[in-house]
C-alpha cells in the first residue's frame, strides 16, 4: 500500500498552502544517531545461553525426527517378535524341545528379548 | 525553505529495501533490525519528543522501549501499513502508557505553555530557527488533538490515512482537528502569510 503522501493534502490555490509549507520548513531538526541505535541493539541482543526462537524450533524437530526414528525401530521389533513367535510354532506345539538338540528357537527369542531390551532402554535414555 | 534529508523527509523511497531488510529481521536477524533502527530512529525520536514535551532523556528512551516492542511484535507486522507507520504507532502507544503511568492528564488534556526556546537572542539573527521557534510556540497553544494531528501530519510528514492510523482516531476526525488547527495557526503565524514576505 503506498499512502498518499502529506505532500499532495492541501487543495490546489488552497489559502493555508503557505502554512502547510511553513509547518514542513518548521520541524525539528534532524537527530544524530548519538548511540541511540547501539542502545536499542544492546537491549534486543539475546544473552548468551538464552534460547533463541529459531533454535528452539531447530531442537523440537530434531526431537520430532528422533521420536519418528524410534517409532520405525518398535515395528521392525515387532516384526522380529512375530517372526520369532512363528518360528516357535513350527518348532512343534507341546512338544518338550531339547534346547541343546534344537537350538534355533532359543537363540532366535534371545535375539529378540535382546533387540526389545535395547530398543527400551535406547528410548527410555533419549 | 530547507528540504529535508531524502531518508528522513520520505522513508517511503527506502519501503522496497526496508521489505527485505525487514524479511531478514523477522527470522531473528538482529542485525538486520539494527538497520532498520538506524534508518527510522530519527523520525521515531523526533515525534517522541514532540510528545513528551520538555524531557528529551525521556523521550529517547520511549523511543527505545517503542523499538524493542517493535523487536518483539515483528510477526504481527502484516504490511497493510508502511513500516514506518507501524513504528510511529507502537510509539504513540508507548508514549500513551507512559502517561498513565505517570497518571499526569496534563500532556493529553491540557495545553501547557512551551519550553523557553534555546538561544532566542540568536534565533532574531537566524529566519530559520525564528521561524522553527514561532511555530513550535503556535503549536503549542493549539489543543493537543489539533497539534498532533498537524504535527504528524506536516513534520512528520505522514498521509492523513497513516496519521489518523497512528494517533487511532477516525480519518474524518483527523480532518477536522487537521483544519481547525489550520484555521488557529493561521492566525498565530499570521506574520509568516506570504503578504508578509515568505514565499510559500
Amino acid at each position: 500500500m503506498t499512502p498518499t503522501r502529506s505532500e499532495s493534502q492541501g487543495e490546489p490555490g488552497d489559502e493555508t498552502a503557505w502554512l502547510e509549507a511553513l509547518l514542513r520548513a518548521a520541524r525539528p531538526p534532524d537527530l544524530d544517531d548519538a548511540g541511540f541505535s547501539a542502545a536499542v541493539q544492546a537491549r534486543i541482543a539475546v544473552p548468551k545461553g538464552t534460547v533463541t526462537p529459531a533454535a528452539a524450533l531447530a531442537a523440537a524437530g530434531q526431537a520430532e525426527r528422533r521420536v519418528r526414528r524410534h517409532g520405525h525401530w518398535t515395528i521392525a521389533g515387532a516384526l522380529v517378535g512375530a517372526l520369532v513367535a512363528a518360528l516357535a510354532a513350527q518348532a512343534g506345539p507341546g512338544t518338550a524341545v531339547d534346547p541343546a538338540a534344537n537350538p534355533a528357537p532359543a537363540l532366535a527369542l534371545l535375539a529378540a528379548s535382546t533387540v526389545l531390551a535395547w530398543l527400551a532402554i535406547s528410548r527410555k535414555l533419549n | 525553505m530547507s528540504a529535508p534529508t531524502p531518508a528522513e523527509a520520505d522513508p517511503g523511497d527506502d519501503d522496497d529495501d526496508d521489505a527485505l531488510v525487514l524479511a531478514a529481521a523477522r527470522r531473528g536477524d538482529a542485525a538486520a533490525f539494527g538497520k532498520l533502527v538506524m534508518r527510522h530512529q530519527a523520525s521515531l525520536r523526533r515525534q517522541l519528543r514532540h510528545l513528551v514535551r520538555g524531557s528529551d532523556g525521556v523521550a529517547d528512551e520511549l523511543a527505545q522501549d517503542a523499538f524493542v516492542l517493535a523487536w518483539r511484535r515483528l510477526g504481527e507486522f502484516r504490511g497493510e501499513a508502511r513500516f514506518s507507520t507501524w513504528l510511529h504507532r507502537i510509539a504513540y502507544r508507548r508514549f500513551l502508557m507512559h502517561v498513565r503511568a505517570q497518571a499526569s492528564r496534563v500532556e493529553l488534556v491540557e495545553t501547557s505553555e512551551p519550553e523557553p526556546a534555546p538561544a532566542e537572542t540568536a534565533a532574531e539573527a537566524d529566519v530559520d530557527l525564528a521561524r522553527r521557534i514561532d511555530v513550535e510556540r503556535a503549536l503549542a497553544r493549539l489543543p493537543d488533538t489539533q497539534r498532533l494531528a498537524l504535527f504528524h501530519c506536516f513534520q512528520l510528514e505522514l498521509s492523513h490515512e497513516e496519521a489518523a492510523g497512528v494517533l487511532g482516531m477516525p480519518l474524518g476526525t483527523l480532518k477536522s482537528h487537521v483544519a481547525r488547527g489550520k484555521a488557529r495557526l493561521r492566525e498565530a503565524l499570521a506574520a509568516w502569510a506570504p503578504a508578509h514576505g515568505v514565499d510559500a
